[in-house]
C-alpha cells in the first residue's frame, strides 16, 4: 500500500455519546490507524442526534481530527436518510476538507445508506470500505435474524421467509428492499467481517466472497485484572454478565437459570450482573427482570451492578472467574468476549453463530443451548463445582487481537482490493 | 359512515364563527350543516347540472390592494361552468384558480364526480374586486344557481396573521412557488406595503443612558426581540474595547412591545455597571429585522454603521476598527462582514452563496462550510463574497441611506441581508468577508427543507421567491461556482 494515506473511519455513533460495542470498535481502529506508519493522518466522523431535536445535518468538530455529524435517519427500511440535499451538501464539504483517500464506514444506519453514492460522487478516487457489524442489509428485524414475534433464530432471508415475517410489507417490497441495499453497497470497493460466521452469512445474501474478508476487532492492550482468590471450597463459582439488558441479550435465561440452580442446591453459584440500559427496554421485559432480579437478590447469589465506563472494566472483572454471553441471537463478534479473553476469563456462550466461534477454542461444556434455562443451571453447576474445568479453560485462552494488529490487517485488506482493482 | 342531517341556519352561523383561523373548511364538518349535500351523500343522482354540480367557500379575504382571495372547493357537473360573481354584479371566471387537493371530496363526491372530485378544492386570486362585501359561487354564467356564498373578510391587516391564513390552505410542495407567486405574494405584499406605511407614522423615541459621543465614528446599531439577557453579555464584551467605549454610538432598538418596560427599567443599572453608554430606540411597533435596523440606522450619527445580532459577541477588542478599517482601505467594497463561529466553535458564517435547493424549489441562502472547523475556511484577508450576513456587517452610513436601506418588504425576516448585498453590487459596490475578525453567533442550528413543512418553511419559500424575482439574474451569474464560490 502506498504511504501516506488518509483515512476517514465513519461511525453511527461516537463512544462519547454512544457506548455501543461497535461505535467503540469504530473509534479503537481510529486510533490503531493513527499509529501505522502508512497512515498520514485518519480523522472520525460519528453521526451524532441531539436529545430532543431534530437533526441539522451539520458537521462539526468534537476535537482535533474527530467530527460529528448530526444526521438522522427516516426510513429504517430503506436506510435513507432525512434531508438528503442538505445534509449531502454538508457532507461533502466535509469530504472535500478532508480529502480521504479511503473511506472506512461502520455503519449507514442513522447516516443514511446514500451516503456511499455520495462519495463516490464527490471524490471519485477514494475508496469504501464498509465493515458489517450485525445483519441490518439482510433482516429487517433490527438486523438480528430472529423471527418477530415467536422469536425463533433465522438462518437465510428470502422474500418469501422476509415476508412471513411482515406480513405487512409484500414480497415485491422485500426485493425492493434487497434490491437497493445491493445496489448501494455496489459503491463499496470491499467489506470487512468481525467473524467468519457473519461473512458467511453476508455471501449467503449475496456479497461476492472476494469481496468481503474477516477481521476481528482489535482491543486495547490491557493489564489482565488479577484473577479472583479462590475461597477455601477452591470453587471457580462466580460468573459475571457484562453489557447492554436487552431482550436479545438473554440476560432473562441466565436468571432463570441461576434461579433453577439456586433452588436445586448442587453447588453455590454466584453471578453478577454490569448491565445498561434496561430503562430504555419495554415495560413488560423491564418488568419481568426486576421480578427475576428480586426474586433472587435476598438469596445472596446475585449481584446487580449497574452500568459500567471502560476504564471501570478492569474493576468489574476482579471479582469473576466466567463470563456468560447467554444471547438469544447469532451475535457477530461481541466485544464482551474479547474482553474476558483481555481479562484472561474463559466464557460460557450460547452454542450459536458469532458467539460459537469466538469461544470454539474453550473445553466442552462451555457453550449451551441457547434459551434453555436448565440447561445452562446444569452448565454453571457443572463449571461451579469442578476449577479443573475453569484452569483447563484459562490456558486456552489466546489473547485477543489488538488494535494495532486489526488496523494493520485492514491496510493489507485494502491493499489487496487496490491492487487487484488496479491489475 | 356518514350521517347527513338538516341543521338549522342559526346553528350553522354559529359554527362558522368558531372556526376563524382555518381557512380550508372539512367538508365533514360541513355535512351537518348543508342541506345540498344530502342528494350527494346519499349517492342519488339527479338529472341536471345544477342538482350535481357543488361547491363551497371557505373563506373570502379582502387585500389591502383591492383584492380579493377566495378559497374553497367546486365541482362542476356537465360542462356547466362555475363561477365566482360579487354583490355588485361581478362575475369572475374560476380558469385561473389554483387547484388544491381535498381527498376528504372524493370520499363523498366520488360516486357522482369520480376520481377528480379530489382535485376540487381551489384557491384564487380577483385582482380588482371592487368593493364586493359578499361572494358566491354560481353555476353558469351571472344568473345560475347560487352553490355557496359567504361574506368577504377584510379583518386580517398584520401581515403574518394574513400569512399564517393564506397558508392555511395546504398545496403540495412542489406548487408552493406557482401558488405563491399567483396568489399569496401579491396579497402578503400589498399587506406589508400597508403595515409599512402604517409604521411610517409611528412616533420615535430615543433615551440616552450615558453621554453619547459627540461625533462617533461608527454607530452599531442593534434589534432587540425576544430574549434581551444578552445586552449585559454585549455591554460586557465592550467594556474591555477601549475604542469602542469612547468613539462608539451604541443604539439598541426595542423591537418587541413587551421588552420596553424591563429593558428600560434596567438600562439604568446597565450603564452604571459597565460604563458603556449606549441608547434605546423605540418605535412604537414591532419592526422585524430590516425595519427595526433601518430605525436604528436613522437615529444613527456615525460614519460608518454596524448591524450587529443581540447573540453576537466579539472574541477580543478591536473587531469594530477591523472592521471599518478594511471600508476606509477598500472603497471598491461597500458592505464588510467578518467571520462568525457558533459557541462550539464551527463556522457560522464565512459568507453566503446562493444555492438551488431541490426540496423547497427556490434559491437560498447558504453557508457554505457551516458547522465545521475554522481551518476549513482558507480564506486570506478580505474577499468578494456573493453576499453577506446580516448579523453582523458594517457599511458606510450615506451609502446606505442612498441604498435605502434594508429591504422591509420580505416577511418577519429572511433574506434582507442577501438583498442588501444585492443593491450594492447593483451600484458596483462589493459584499466582503474577512476571517481576521471573529465574533461568536448563537444563531440556533436548524436544517433548511427538511423537517418541517411548516409555516416558517412556507415563510421561507415566499421570501425567497420574492429575492429571486428581485435578483433573479445576478443570483444565478454568481451561484455559477464551486461550493467556496467567491466570485474572487
Amino acid at each position: 500500500m502506498s504511504q501516506q494515506l488518509r483515512i476517514a473511519v465513519v461511525a453511527h455513533g461516537h463512544p462519547d455519546f454512544d457506548v455501543g460495542g461497535a461505535e467503540i470498535a469504530a473509534y479503537n481502529l481510529f486510533t490503531g490507524y493513527r499509529e501505522q506508519a502508512d497512515v498520514a493522518e485518519a480523522v472520525f466522523l460519528a453521526g451524532m442526534r441531539r436529545p430532543g431535536q431534530s437533526a441539522t445535518g451539520l458537521i462539526s468538530a468534537r476535537r482535533e481530527h474527530e467530527f460529528l455529524w448530526n444526521r438522522e435517519m427516516h426510513d429504517w427500511h430503506l436506510f435513507r436518510g432525512l434531508g438528503r440535499d442538505e445534509a449531502g451538501h454538508r457532507f461533502r464539504a466535509w469530504l472535500e476538507l478532508v480529502n480521504p483517500d479511503i473511506v472506512h464506514a461502520h455503519h449507514y444506519a442513522h447516516l443514511g445508506i446514500e451516503m456511499f453514492e455520495l462519495i463516490r460522487r464527490t471524490c471519485p478516487q477514494t475508496r469504501i470500505f464498509l465493515t458489517l457489524h450485525e445483519f441490518q442489509a439482510i433482516c429487517k428485524n433490527n438486523g438480528q435474524m430472529v423471527k418477530p414475534g415467536s422469536g425463533r433464530l433465522c438462518s437465510h432471508e428470502s422474500i418469501e421467509d422476509c415476508h412471513r415475517c411482515y406480513p405487512d410489507v409484500s414480497r415485491e417490497d422485500f426485493w425492493l428492499r434487497k434490491n437497493f441495499i445491493q445496489r448501494n453497497f455496489d459503491w463499496v470497493d470491499g467489506f470487512v467481517a468481525p467473524s467468519e460466521f457473519l461473512r458467511q452469512r453476508y455471501i449467503d445474501w449475496g456479497i461476492a466472497p472476494e469481496r468481503i474478508t474477516t477481521i476481528e476487532n482489535g482491543q486495547i492492550p490491557v493489564a489482565p485484572a488479577p484473577h479472583r482468590e479462590p475461597g477455601r471450597d477452591g470453587l471457580r463459582n462466580r460468573f459475571g454478565y457484562f453489557g447492554q439488558l436487552n431482550p436479545f441479550k438473554g440476560i432473562d435465561v441466565l436468571l432463570d437459570a441461576l434461579s433453577i440452580a439456586h433452588r436445586q442446591g448442587e453447588a453455590p453459584l454466584h453471578l453478577e450482573v454490569h448491565g445498561a440500559n434496561l430503562d430504555l427496554q419495554q415495560p413488560d421485559f423491564i418488568t419481568r427482570i426486576e421480578a427475576s432480579r428480586d426474586a433472587l437478590l435476598p438469596h445472596g447469589c446475585l449481584q446487580w451492578h449497574g452500568p459500567y465506563e471502560p476504564q471501570d472494566l478492569h474493576r468489574r472483572m476482579r471479582g469473576v472467574d466466567w463470563v456468560v454471553i447467554p444471547s438469544i441471537w447469532w451475535e457477530n463478534s461481541p466485544m464482551v468476549i474479547q474482553e474476558a479473553f483481555a481479562h484472561r476469563r474463559p466464557v460460557v456462550v450460547s452454542d450459536i453463530g458469532g458467539m460459537a466461534e469466538k469461544a470454539a477454542g474453550a473445553t466442552e461444556h462451555t457453550r449451551v443451548e441457547p434459551r434453555n434455562p436448565l440447561a445452562l443451571a446444569e452448565t454453571m453447576v457443572k463449571l461451579a463445582s469442578d476449577p479443573g474445568i475453569w484452569e483447563q479453560n484459562v490456558k486456552r485462552i489466546k489473547p485477543p487481537i489488538t488494535v494495532a494488529e486489526s488496523a494493520a490487517a485492514h491496510l493489507d485488506w485494502f491493499g489487496q482490493i487496490a491492487a487487484r482493482t488496479v491489475a | 359512515m356518514l350521517n347527513v342531517r338538516l341543521s338549522p341556519p342559526e346553528f350553522a352561523r354559529t359554527l362558522f364563527r368558531q372556526i376563524p383561523p382555518r381557512l380550508q373548511v372539512p367538508l365533514r364538518q360541513l355535512l351537518t350543516t348543508e342541506p345540498f349535500l344530502q342528494h350527494a351523500a346519499a349517492g342519488r343522482s339527479p338529472k341536471s347540472a345544477s342538482g350535481q354540480a357543488a361547491g363551497h367557500i371557505d373563506a373570502a379575504i379582502r387585500g389591502a390592494d383591492g383584492s380579493l382571495t377566495v378559497a374553497g372547493w367546486s365541482l362542476p357537473y356537465d360542462a356547466t361552468d362555475i363561477v365566482l360573481t360579487g354583490d355588485g354584479n361581478q362575475t369572475w371566471s374560476m380558469a385561473h384558480a389554483h387547484p388544491v387537493h381535498r381527498p376528504d371530496l372524493a370520499e363523498v363526491f366520488g360516486a357522482l364526480h369520480g376520481a377528480g372530485a379530489q382535485r376540487g378544492g381551489f384557491i384564487t386570486r380577483i385582482e380588482n374586486a371592487g368593493r364586493a362585501k359578499w361572494v358566491s359561487l354560481r353555476l353558469g354564467r351571472g344568473r345560475g344557481k347560487i352553490l355557496s356564498t359567504a361574506a368577504t373578510d377584510a379583518g386580517v391587516s398584520d401581515p403574518v396573521v394574513l400569512a399564517k391564513r393564506l397558508f392555511s390552505v395546504p398545496t403540495p410542495q412542489h406548487k408552493l412557488v406557482a401558488r405563491f407567486a399567483e396568489i399569496d405574494g401579491p396579497q402578503i405584499a400589498a399587506s406589508l406595503r400597508a403595515r409599512n406605511d402604517a409604521l411610517a407614522a409611528l412616533a420615535v423615541e430615543r433615551q440616552n443612558f450615558g453621554e453619547p459621543p459627540v461625533r462617533p465614528e461608527t454607530s452599531i446599531v442593534v434589534p432587540l426581540y425576544g430574549r434581551w439577557d444578552f445586552i449585559e453579555h454585549q455591554l460586557l464584551a465592550f467594556a474591555h474595547d477601549s475604542g469602542l467605549r469612547n468613539d462608539v454610538e451604541l443604539i439598541y432598538v426595542l423591537d418587541d412591545p413587551d421588552l420596553v418596560e424591563p429593558v428600560t427599567a434596567a438600562s439604568e443599572e446597565l450603564f452604571r455597571v459597565y460604563g458603556v453608554p449606549f441608547s434605546l430606540v423605540w418605535g412604537h411597533a414591532n419592526r422585524g429585522f430590516s425595519g427595526a435596523s433601518n430605525l436604528g440606522a436613522s437615529q444613527a450619527a456615525g460614519r460608518f454603521l454596524i448591524f450587529l445580532n443581540s447573540d453576537v459577541f466579539p472574541k477580543a477588542p478591536g473587531w469594530v476598527e477591523g472592521l471599518t478599517g478594511l471600508l476606509k482601505a477598500r472603497p471598491e467594497f461597500g458592505v464588510v462582514a467578518p467571520r462568525l463561529l457558533f459557541p462550539d466553535g464551527g463556522l457560522q458564517h464565512a459568507g453566503i452563496a446562493f444555492r438551488w435547493n431541490s426540496t423547497l424549489g427556490t434559491w437560498i441562502n447558504d453557508h457554505p462550510l457551516m458547522g465545521l472547523p475554522p481551518s476549513a475556511d482558507t480564506t486570506r484577508g478580505l474577499v468578494e463574497r456573493p453576499a453577506v450576513t446580516g448579523a453582523c456587517m458594517a457599511v458606510r452610513r450615506h451609502e446606505f441611506e442612498a441604498l435605502g436601506g434594508f429591504d422591509t418588504g420580505y416577511l418577519i425576516g429572511d433574506f434582507e441581508d442577501s438583498d442588501l448585498c444585492l443593491k450594492y453590487r447593483q451600484k458596483g459596490l462589493l459584499p466582503g468577508y474577512t476571517p481576521d475578525v471573529e465574533l461568536i453567533h448563537l444563531e440556533r442550528q436548524s436544517l433548511n427543507g427538511i423537517g418541517d413543512a411548516g409555516f416558517r418553511q412556507q415563510v421561507v419559500v415566499l421570501n425567497a421567491l420574492r429575492h429571486y424575482r428581485r435578483w433573479g439574474n445576478a443570483i444565478e451569474r454568481l451561484a455559477d461556482g464551486p461550493i467556496l464560490a467567491a466570485a474572487q
